[in-house]
Parts: C-alpha cells; sequence; structure tokens
C-alpha cells in the first residue's frame, strides 16, 4: 500500500517581518526532511492563488502561516490545529483582498466546492496579536524564529 | 448604507470605497444631479512605490529581477519590457538571436495563458453569470472551473519552465536567459499543452453561447503593438499603432503619450497629447491585428464572431471576456508550436548574448495580459542605471475605465445601491486591472444632498 501523499505549502512575504515565519519553516523543513514523491513542500510566497495547482491526488494538506488575532496574548509554541475546527483563527492572508482575490482560505472553499479538498488539512501557524508584526522591510522576529523548529520538527514527525 | 437627508431625487453622490490591498488601492466616486453623471473619479490612492528612483544606480543586470516584483500577476511582462529596452541600451538588441525571440514568445504564453484565465473564470465570469464568486459558481458550473483551473496551472508551469519558478520567476535576463530548458522537459510538456489548447478553445465556445453580454458600445482609441518583422500577434515586439493613426516606433512613445498627474488618484492617468484616453489590452490588441493571430485562433475568432453576431471592430469591452479567450487559444497553439519545434541544437545554443557596458538609452513596451508595459532606461558605462521609466498598462487604461463609468452610470441611476456598485465593479473589471482583485469587495455608500447645497463627498 502506497503512503500518503503529503503536501506541505508556505505562504507569506519573507522580508515582511511575521510574514517571513511560513516561508522560514518550508525552507527549514527541505533542509531537514528533504521530498519524495509522496512527501512534497512548496511556498507559494506572496502569491498563494497557485495552491489549487498543488492538490490533485494529496491525501493531507498541511498550511504553514502566521495567524492574526488582534489583541491575542502570543501562545508560547506555534498552533497546530484541523482547518475545519471552529477555533481555527483567520491567516495573516485570509482576507479576501489577497492577489486577485484568491486567498487560501478561498482557494480551499473552491476545492471542496469542486471536490478536491484534500481528506485531512491542517493549519501549522504563528499566532500573532498585531498587524504591525507585518511590516515591510522587517525580518523574522526572534521570538518567531524559536517557533521554527517546533513547526518543522511537528511537520517531519507526519 | 444609504444615508438620504433632504432628499430629493435630483442629485446624489456615490461613493465605492475601499478597494483596498493587493495590486492597488482605490476607490470610485460617482457625483450624479438627476442622471447626468457631473464626476466620476476612480481614486487609486496607494502610496508611491518609487520603484524608478531606487533603481537609479544599481547595477543594470539587476533591473528584470527587481522590475518584476511590481506586479505579482504579469512578472514576465516587467522582465520582458526591461530585457528589450535595456538590450537597446547597451547595443545588443540586433544580435539577440530569433531562438530567444521565440523563448521569450513561449515565456510570455505562459503568463498570458495563467494570468487571462484566472481572470475569466475564477473573477470575470461570476460577474456574467449572476454568482457571487467562483465559489458559488462552482456549483453549477464545477467541471468548466475544473477545466479552467487545469488550464492556468499550465501556464504557471510553462513560466516555470522558462523561468525556474511561476512567482517571480528569475530565468530571463539582459541578452536572453540564463539557460534554455532541457528537450525532454519541454516535450514532456506538449501533450498537456494540446490537451489544454482543445479545452480552452470548447471553454471559449461555452462563453459565447452561454454568456449574454451587456451592451455598452463606444468609440475608443485602440493602442496595441504591431510586429512588423514576423507578422505574429505581437506579444514582445513591434511598432505602437492605434485605429486612429498613430504608427510610431517605441522610441517615440513619449512624443505621442504623455502622463498627468491627478488630484483623486496617486497613479498618473496617460492620455494621447491633444486627444485624449486610449485604451490598451486584449480588445485592443484583437481589433488592431486578428489576421495576425495564430490560425487556430483565428478560426474560432470567425465562429465567435458570427455565433455573438458582432464583427469586429468590438466596441464594447464586455466583450473582453471573450477577446480574453480568443488570445488564450492563440497563446496555446503558439506555445504548442514553439514547443514542438525546439530541439537539441537549441537547448546546447548559448542561452544570451553578452555585452559591454556603455552609455546609452532604450526604451520598449511589451504586452502584458492586461495591456502595453512601457520602460526606458538610460545607463553609464558603469553598467548603472542613470534613469528609469515606467508606463504600466493599468494607468494607461484609467482615464477611459473613467469614462466607460461615465456612461455606465447613466443607465444604473435608478438601481439601488447594490446593484449599481455590482454593474460598477463588472464594467471595472472588464479591464483585468490591477485593483480587479479588490472590486469584489467595495463598500457602497451614497447620500442624498438639496440640490441647492453643494455637493460634497462623503462615506468610508
Amino acid at each position: 500500500m502506497a503512503p500518503p501523499h503529503i503536501l506541505v505549502a508556505s505562504c507569506g512575504n519573507p522580508d515582511a517581518g511575521a510574514d517571513a515565519f511560513g516561508p522560514a519553516v518550508t525552507a527549514a523543513l527541505r533542509q531537514k526532511r528533504g521530498q519524495t514523491p509522496f512527501f512534497k513542500v512548496i511556498d507559494l510566497g506572496i502569491r498563494p492563488a497557485a495552491l489549487l495547482d498543488h492538490l490533485e491526488g494529496v491525501d493531507e494538506l498541511i498550511i504553514v502561516d502566521a495567524a492574526l488575532l488582534p489583541g491575542r496574548k502570543p501562545l508560547p509554541g506555534v498552533l497546530d490545529i484541523d482547518w475545519d475546527s471552529p477555533a481555527r483563527p483567520p491567516l495573516a492572508h485570509d482576507d479576501p483582498m489577497s492577489t486577485h482575490g484568491l486567498s487560501i482560505a478561498h482557494q480551499l472553499e473552491l476545492a471542496r466546492a469542486l471536490g478536491l479538498l484534500p481528506p485531512r488539512v491542517r493549519l501549522i501557524a504563528a499566532l500573532i496579536n498585531s498587524p504591525a508584526a507585518f511590516q515591510p522591510g522587517q525580518t523574522l522576529d526572534p521570538k518567531l524564529a524559536a517557533l521554527v523548529d517546533e513547526a518543522v520538527r511537528r511537520i517531519a514527525d507526519v | 448604507m444609504s444615508d438620504k437627508k433632504n432628499k430629493t431625487p435630483e442629485s446624489r453622490t456615490i461613493r465605492v470605497g475601499a478597494l483596498a490591498r493587493v495590486e492597488g488601492e482605490g476607490a470610485l466616486h460617482l457625483k450624479m444631479r438627476d442622471k447626468v453623471v457631473e464626476q466620476v473619479h476612480l481614486e487609486i490612492y496607494e502610496p508611491p512605490r518609487f520603484y524608478e528612483a531606487f533603481l537609479r544606480g544599481r547595477d543594470l543586470r539587476e533591473v528584470p529581477d527587481i522590475t518584476a516584483r511590481i506586479c505579482g500577476i504579469c512578472p514576465i511582462a516587467y522582465q520582458m519590457s526591461s530585457c528589450y529596452a535595456l538590450e537597446k541600451a547597451v547595443g545588443i538588441a540586433d544580435k539577440i538571436p530569433a531562438l530567444t525571440h521565440k523563448l521569450r514568445d513561449l515565456f510570455y504564453c505562459g503568463e498570458w495563458i495563467e494570468s487571462h484565465v484566472l481572470h475569466m473564470f475564477m473573477l470575470h465570469l461570476p460577474d456574467f453569470l449572476g454568482y457571487e464568486s467562483a465559489i458559488t459558481m462552482a456549483a453549477d458550473h464545477g467541471e468548466t472551473v475544473k477545466r479552467a483551473l487545469r488550464i492556468k496551472k499550465l501556464g504557471n508551469e510553462l513560466v516555470a519552465l522558462l523561468g525556474a519558478r511561476s512567482v517571480h520567476p528569475v530565468g530571463a535576463c539582459v541578452g536572453g536567459f540564463y539557460r534554455h530548458p532541457e528537450v525532454s522537459e519541454v516535450q514532456h510538456m506538449l501533450p498537456e499543452v494540446k490537451h489544454c489548447l482543445g479545452d480552452m478553445i470548447e471553454l471559449t465556445r461555452f462563453l459565447a453561447k452561454a454568456v449574454e453580454y451587456p451592451d455598452l458600445q463606444r468609440d475608443y482609441e485602440f493602442l496595441a503593438l504591431r510586429d512588423t518583422s514576423g507578422g505574429t500577434y505581437s506579444m514582445n515586439r513591434g511598432r505602437i499603432v492605434s485605429n486612429r493613426g498613430l504608427d510610431m516606433a517605441q522610441e517615440e512613445f513619449l512624443d505621442y503619450i504623455e502622463e498627468r498627474h491627478v488630484q483623486h488618484s496617486t497613479a498618473l492617468h496617460a492620455m494621447v497629447k491633444g486627444r485624449g484616453a486610449y485604451m490598451v489590452g486584449p480588445l485592443a490588441r484583437l481589433n488592431l491585428g486578428p489576421e495576425r493571430l495564430h490560425p487556430t485562433a483565428q478560426k474560432l475568432l470567425e465562429e465567435i464572431c458570427a455565433k455573438i453576431e458582432t464583427a469586429l471592430p468590438w466596441r464594447n469591452n464586455f466583450l473582453s471576456l471573450l477577446a480574453r479567450g480568443v488570445e488564450t487559444v492563440h497563446a496555446l497553439a503558439l506555445a504548442a508550436d514553439i514547443m514542438e519545434a525546439y530541439n537539441l541544437n537549441d537547448q546546447r545554443a548559448a542561452p544570451r548574448v553578452s555585452f559591454t557596458p556603455r552609455t546609452g538609452r532604450g526604451c520598449h513596451g511589451t504586452e502584458a495580459p492586461r495591456g502595453i508595459c512601457w520602460h526606458a532606461y538610460t545607463v553609464k558605462d558603469d553598467c548603472s542605471v542613470d534613469e528609469a521609466r515606467i508606463i504600466p498598462p493599468t494607468s494607461q487604461n484609467q482615464m477611459t475605465i473613467e469614462e466607460d463609468l461615465r456612461e455606465l452610470a447613466r443607465t444604473v441611476a435608478d438601481l439601488p445601491d447594490e446593484q449599481a456598485a455590482l454593474r460598477c465593479e463588472h464594467l471595472i473589471r472588464n479591464y483585468d486591472p490591477c485593483i480587479s482583485c479588490s472590486v469584489h469587495f467595495l463598500k457602497f455608500k451614497r447620500t442624498w444632498e438639496d440640490s441647492d447645497r453643494p455637493l460634497h463627498f462623503s462615506g468610508a
């Protein structure tokens, strides 16, 4: 029996503060685990509209991003939650005004409508409590950088 | 949403606020008295990005990769325009081999396919069919959306074939490419290109058959490239021509076109000197060069014209949906031809022409999916950029969009706010402007004023 196909997809701008979290995780993951036909790692960068291109045949999708909950106290670790959980916070790019209107959330809804949604979708995220953390020109905050290893470990253990 | 104070039906101000983020930020203001539109402002208030300023002093070899960052949707347009302009500036334009031009066309095919299909089926078609979004449309037209997604994916793969990645590709350079693709890579993709070509022909037929197009005829001045060397439908090369007699070399662009600052927008408004607004993009290209389309697309175009009972020139920009369909078929058919002809000698040929830095100037525009993207550079003999000028397609169309809205606004004067806003958004989306991603999310607000009082804008 073939192993399940796992797709790990990050999005974000590596030069915009906390937005760099997702790309940092997928870059580290590639180094640690590499890629196989059954374990694919992609970084969608600032243009998450390409996620739909990669969903065919995927059994488990893991989205890696920064999640925004204004005013919420930062978590000591990363958030690891089922995509459909009512407790899932919005992504930093969840608003409908991402590049050409196709945010990650919109694409997954479209995938669901088309019957293309992978059976399991997880979100692994750094929880951010202020939009100011996404300042262009800033590097990843050391506290968030420290969470990259934990995110990589959670994914690599799949 | 609506405030009605001292209500009179004679005058009102309509504000469509917060086009927000993405490739641009903007809003729409309509000021009306009776059914007469007194003022239309498509505001672009995104802060200036200063690309032209911070390119000064940079190594000219960095320019294609820097300017590609201007847009997440059409980076190839910025790379190709800057490469061709800089090759003129350093004196190697005549040395670029035919193979490089062909591969650049193939590169551009990928961008046209991806950008056009994304816009047509994910963003524009829901407007025509009465759905809120592609998600709700997918419930009734799932197979159509799936086929479109497959074609869009292929467009991204074509970009990655030459650019190493589909987002902000890095394969192009001044003089050509950093490497040529392997023949095996190209041949591996060819069956999918042919499959998608067949699908796209059928999808375009569907658009002609199933969609009812609003009728808004206007006497536009169309501007597009015309390739005088090979006679093909221009993507990368050619003179710039219009249906009102303009026929200029690339270097003469600023002799005929000027940019003006307008108070309500941080984007400059481009216009034909002494004349005014003009249109760039699919409708302009199609009207100015249908005989240059790939034969497969030409045949389809004849069929489409017969189906909708409208011969070229099309003067209704709601038909831009069909124009994009025909252009996507052209791009797929052209890509298949280029890929079929690609061989081992091509793979082994030098991927780029070298150059010796010199002082010079070069100007060039190419056809981005949404119209001419024109660049000009002055460079110095230390390989640095001395001056840069970039005129993107959306700023060229902005004045025409406002004029279209002025025309449309008369016909929606009696509609409720929500419906009027949707009609305006639909029209703006005809142009697939870089702010198009946000026009589905406008807040619509209007106030009623006493006609004796001066009108003022209000809203979000």
